[in-house]
């Protein structure tokens, strides 16, 4: 008898619990009433929408709500990118319907943290005055503890803003005055795609907390979007409803198969791939640890470890990183790197619109006096770097360099530039058109290494020491590249385009190594000199930072001195020294010379040297005839006067030449191609009918 | 075969002897209640009260129950002996979403007897067989001369609303159903059946209501709901003529479950 | 005894939630001289059903039989940017009704026809000091007003192809899952949704007058997919 009695009353009840069945809000932790599955929860109240919505007399009106209103004065979210951007910032929230970010309060007025949850305005037809419903899972005056889940609080800067309008139209202007401008748009879609909605209002269409949450939908994190495999899935396609970043798709943090090996990543997200985690790996909507933009960690950290809890958990790009990504981490904390770890807080977005600094008020540009920085996303656009650099793997230098082989790699996709308007050899470029995305590499180091960041500098040096030596300062690089000068390594143009070389303009393919042999027609990267002294083994390439000075790099890695601090020489022992960076590529002595300068076969002075560079420049300094800065220089062959200021004149007095014409040919030199002081080497010699470089 | 006016000099015997009140109408009855005569469905009644004007706006028959009914000829299809020359016009019938039953296109015969002369078509006087032998619509007519006018039951100009707006003569207005009865309480529909509509009573008797014989309680019609299922016509003690005191709404609440 | 007890329980389960209560005398509704729980009463009749219904000329269409002035507003609809369904510019015929007492416009001995004979037959009638009006200051929560704006929307025109998230009639009623009970829709296509789908104004046992308890909220959940 019993068990009939109780089936039937099991029958009896199931009607009423058929209701919560398939039910959204109801199987939530929005289900605030005795019923709800969460911590936060009524001890007697029974029902489930009055914690939010009343039919009658609701306050405010809409969405019909019923809970108490919180009066807080939050901190918005903010940028200094939204404001270069001239996107009009998310200002407070308002208290009215009628006003942005309302929508926004309804929710805060339980996630903040200000209100009792059980502050409801009127239950079963009772204004309940200062009387609240009882909950347990609060705090003891009946706020949510600022521990549960979806505690938010006052401080909205570490959130996704709300309240703020939706305007996909704006964009940035790149380029310089009286140039053709190129922008850059906001990346967003037109409109959100739905199930994502953006909210009305007199002045437009606002992001709320509802434009990606829906408070009663039975879904991880009220996401609105409940399609996709996991919790990344989803966050990805809501991401991706607004956001239309250029290139993202291919990128390779959209496509890598590498994952995180840290469990709390894959807990939360239901995968590890990095492809899957898309916008998570770097970014958190909510609570971010770097302030603006939502990233996970501040600045590089965030790239170090992604997602996971420690650089081990994640294939990411930090010492020890689980494998996939590259370990910069490594790399930029050696001796002589780019300031990116020892620097916070002066990276801001767009500043490379700014060298002056400029809006908003205070905020940083791109001065080396006050804002010197490097942080990862001033040469990476994480939204569009691919996989690959201009070298293959196991090479210091691309197979075969062409023309346009200086045009940026994968790995620099996406990043902006500036490109300087050329001046006459000598001159410093001063006008500089921005670039949204640089084409060529040397425009990316040009942001830093030029008047557009460094400022004025006479004959092309600073008053900046390197890092690598305090005595030797900065120079602009911009001054030295310039297609206008008479020698130059050829980063911006080949040397057959290099306007301000006269013939013959290039080297002949005798004076350099393989790749370079098709010199004339060949352009290079600033990082075929600088990077890496590992880039053919462990480490990863690019100028990230190195265990040798000016992280030069490649087989040789020293000049201008070698590695016991004296000066290189020209004589076969340090000719054939691996350790002589120019050697990298100039064979400067392989059984033989490539020039009778270098010989003293030939020449006036002529005589002996045959073979053995035996001749009068025997163990005389590289940097008595070569500027030891060789970018470039106002004279032929990289060949500098002893009016030259240091860095270029090695210790401000190691140039002797006063006077120099390139000769027909490597072989054609002779005593009248270079001229000194009385006294000095061979002293005073009649030019050249062409006459000595300027 | 008796003539209408001796039928009806039968009928006020009847009366007479069952109530006891002829010579005094007004005073309630302890038995069946008042009596039409004198009461505002006396129309002979209320024409002798009335002033010039009431005089010229409908004949005198010199009887009360003619202005309804005839021993001979009556129209069946419209009510007991109905004496009234009336062709139903077309309603428009009450409807409500919150209704379970349905109240019929065309109004039963019993509520068409009312409506002949509530729905204003025709004058109140507008009658078959007039006292006297057969028909005999133009007079002249019993102890009088025939109206100037034949009013009918509607609002305004050339009918009985033209004094029947509260001055000078007493409101009548809210009796002028028109034949839109939409405002009106259903009327002609089958009376609920609890799975129909659990809201109803059920009535001790399906066919006949509550009343029974008496007329005294709600009655219903061959199961349906009619005028007269809440109204005694002849019966002017409960005003507006209701068939029991709506006392705590009592009237209402002997079918509704509200 | 308990096994009794325990076939009671399960009988009032299955059945108690049945069709609600109805006895509009013993409510706040009832505002004649039989009624106690109305703030607002009269010495005057002792009719109850009179304060709404009239068995002729009623006055406000679609409202079944109604007895009372209409009121004429005008009404600030609800509207939200959160609404995809269309609500009607003025509250349509069963709302007016249940306005024509509760937007404080119309007084409750406004009548097309009052106890008797009907039409005005009573002249001035005798009310508590409460007074013979709807006060927000007497009923602050049962006086909606005519700012509809705070109020969940009504002659809206419900339809489940604007907005997924909420539940599909059958035969124009919206079933409250677990129960038998069904929310009517009115207006001449039954698809609109009015003070009286929720509301039984007849209804004595629960609170509000709602057509069932809202026990987790399955009045809500009844339409709303949330």
């Amino acid at each position: 008898m019993r068990p009939l009695i109780i089936s039937m009353v099991v029958a009896a009840l199931v009607p009423l619990f058929a209701a919560a069945a398939g039910a959204g809000v109801v199987n939530t932790v929005h289900n605030l009433s005795t019923t709800g599955p969460g911590a936060i929860k009524a001890t007697e109240e029974a029902e489930i929408c009055i914690f939010c919505h009343v039919p009658h007399n609701a306050n405010p009106a809409v969405p019909l709500w019923n809970h108490d209103m919180s009066g807080a004065a939050y901190t918005m979210y903010d940028s200094e990118y939204l404001k270069r951007a001239g996107y009009p910032t998310p200002s407070e929230l308002g208290a009215a319907p009628a006003e942005p970010g309302f929508v926004s309060r309804l929710c805060l007025s339980c996630h903040d943290g200000t209100v009792a949850v059980g502050a409801l305005y009127i239950v079963r037809g009772t204004i309940l005055g200062d009387s609240i419903i009882a909950m347990t899972g609060v705090e003891p005056t009946g706020e949510m503890p600022a521990t549960a889940a979806g505690y938010i609080g006052t401080d909205l800067t570490r959130h996704h803003p709300v309240g703020i309008k939706y305007d996909s139209s704006i964009a940035v202007t790149f380029g310089s005055a009286g140039s053709g401008v190129n922008p850059r748009p906001i990346e967003l879609h037109a409109s959100p795609a739905a199930p994502l909605k953006v909210y009305a209002y007199a002045t437009g269409n606002y992001v709320e907390c509802a434009s990606c949450h829906d408070a009663h939908v039975e879904n991880e994190k009220f996401l609105r979007v409940t399609t996709g495999a996991n919790l990344a899935a989803k966050i990805d396609t809501t991401c991706n409803s607004c956001h239309s970043k250029i290139d993202w798709n291919g990128s390779i943090h959209s496509t890598s198969t590498a994952s995180y090996t840290d469990s709390n990543v894959l807990d939360t997200f239901g995968t590890g791939a990095v492809a899957s985690l898309a916008c998570m790996n770097c970014h958190r909507t909510h609570r971010g640890g770097g302030v603006p933009y939502l990233l996970r960690q501040p600045e590089e950290n965030t790239c170090f470890q992604g997602a996971a809890g420690s650089a081990a958990g994640g294939p990411c790009h930090g010492t020890g990183a689980a494998g996939g990504g590259k370990d910069i981490e490594t790399v930029i904390t050696r001796t002589y790197s780019h300031p990116t770890t020892g620097i916070s807080g002066v990276h801001t977005n767009l500043d490379v619109l700014y060298p002056e600094g400029g809006t908003p008020p205070g905020s940083k540009g791109l001065v080396w006096d006050t804002s010197k920085h490097a942080e990862c996303v001033d040469c990476h656009n994480p939204h569009r770097a691919a996989q690959g650099t201009h070298a293959p793997s196991g090479q210091w230098y691309p197979s075969l360099p062409a023309a346009t082989t200086n045009t940026v790699s994968n790995a620099l996709k996406g990043v902006t530039g500036v490109e300087p308007e050329w001046p006459s050899a000598g001159i410093q470029p001063v006008n500089f058109t921005t670039l949204e995305s640089a084409s060529k590499e040397y425009q990316i180091c040009l942001k830093c290494h030029s008047y557009y960041a460094l400022g004025v500098a006479s004959d092309g040096v600073t008053s900046y020491p390197t890092l690598s030596d305090p005595t030797i300062n900065f120079t602009d690089q911009a001054w030295e590249f310039n297609p206008n000068n008479l020698s130059v390594h050829p980063v911006v143009v080949t040397l057959n385009s290099q306007t301000g070389s006269y013939a013959p303009q290039a080297l002949t393919s005798s004076q350099l190594s393989p790749p370079w042999t098709a010199p004339g027609n060949q352009t290079m990267y600033c990082s075929d000199c600088h990077g890496a002294e590992n880039e053919t083994t462990q480490d990863p390439k690019g100028p990230h930072g190195s265990s040798y000075e000016f992280m030069l790099k490649g087989t040789g890695r020293y000049w201008p001195t070698k590695p016991d601090g004296s000066l290189w020489l020209l004589n076969t022992t340090d000719a054939s020294d691996p350790d002589l960076f120019c050697r990298n590529c100039h064979p400067i002595y392989d059984g033989s010379w490539k020039n009778n300068v270098h010989s003293q076969q030939g020449g006036m002075g002529g005589g002996g040297g045959g073979g053995g560079g035996m001749g009068r420049h025997r163990n005389r300094p590289c940097v008595n005839c070569h500027v030891a800065v060789p970018h470039g220089s106002r004279r032929s062959r990289l060949i500098g006067y002893a009016s030259d200021p240091s860095p270029y004149n090695y210790n401000g007095n190691s140039l002797k030449p006063v006077g120099f014409a390139k000769a027909s040919g490597p072989f054609n030199y002779d005593d009248r191609n270079c001229s000194f002081p009385m006294g000095v080497c061979h002293g005073p010699q009649t030019p050249p009918p062409g006459g000595y470089d300027p | 075969m008796v003539s209408g006016k001796r039928w009806l000099s039968m009928l006020f015997v009847l009366f007479v002897l069952t109530a006891g009140r002829v010579l005094d109408p007004l005073t309630p009855s302890t038995v069946f209640g008042g009596s039409i005569v004198g009461s505002r469905h006396d129309l002979k009644s209320d024409w002798e009260k009335g002033s010039v004007l009431m005089k010229e706006s409908l004949n005198n028959y010199g009887e009360v129950c003619v202005y309804c009914h005839t021993p001979h000829g009556g129209d069946e299809s419209l009510g007991p002996l109905w004496n009234r020359d009336y062709t139903p016009a077309s309603f428009n019938v009450y409807t409500s979403p919150t209704m379970d039953t349905t109240a019929a296109g065309i109004p039963g015969a019993v509520s068409l007897a009312c409506l002949s002369c509530h729905d204003g078509t025709i004058a109140v006087d507008s009658i078959i067989n007039a006292p006297g032998s057969g028909p005999n619509l133009t007079g002249p007519w019993y102890g009088q001369g025939a109206a100037t006018y034949h009013f009918a039951m509607k609002e305004g100009a050339n009918a009985c609303g033209e004094c029947h707006v509260g001055s000078p003569a007493h409101d009548a207005r809210h009796t002028y159903l028109t034949t839109d009865l939409s405002d009106d309480h259903p009327i002609s529909m089958p009376y609920p059946s609890p799975s129909e509509d659990p809201q109803f009573n059920t009535p001790p008797d399906a066919m006949k209501g509550w009343g029974g014989a008496s007329p005294g309680d709600v009655k219903l019609y061959a199961g349906k709901v009619e005028c007269p299922s809440c109204h005694n016509v002849h019966d002017p003690d409960v005003v507006p003529f209701l068939r029991k005191a709506n006392t705590g709404s009592a009237l209402c609440y002997t079918c509704h479950i509200k | 005894m308990k096994r009794a007890l325990l076939v009671l329980t399960a009988v009032l389960l299955s059945v108690g939630v049945a069709y609600a209560a109805e006895d509009v005398r013993n409510t706040k509704h009832n505002l004649s001289s039989t009624g106690s729980l109305s703030p607002y009463l009269t010495t005057t009749t002792d009719e109850v059903c009179v304060f709404c219904h009239t068995p002729h000329f009623a006055s406000i269409a679609e409202a079944p039989l109604w007895n009372r002035t209409e009121p004429t507003g005008p009404y600030n609809m609800y509207s939200s940017a959160t609404i995809d369904m269309t609500i009607a510019g003025s509250p349509q015929g069963v709302s007016l009704a249940c306005l024509s007492c509760h937007d404080g416009t119309v007084a409750f001995d406004s009548l097309v026809n009052e106890p008797g004979s009907g039409l005005d037959t009573i002249g001035t009638w005798s009310w508590n000091n409460n007074g013979n009006i709807m006060t927000s200051s007497t009923s602050p929560s049962a006086m909606i007003g005519t700012d509809l704006t705070n109020d969940h929307p009504i002659s809206i025109t419900y339809d489940t192809t604007k907005d997924p998230q909420f539940r599909a009639p059958v035969n124009n009623r919206i079933a409250v899952n677990g129960t038998n009970v069904t929310l009517p829709l009115y207006g001449s296509n039954k698809d609109q949704v009015e003070c009286g789908s929720c509301h039984n104004p007849h209804e004595k046992d629960v609170a509000t007058f709602l057509r069932v308890a809202n026990t987790g909220s399955q009045l809500c959940l009844a339409c709303h997919i949330k």
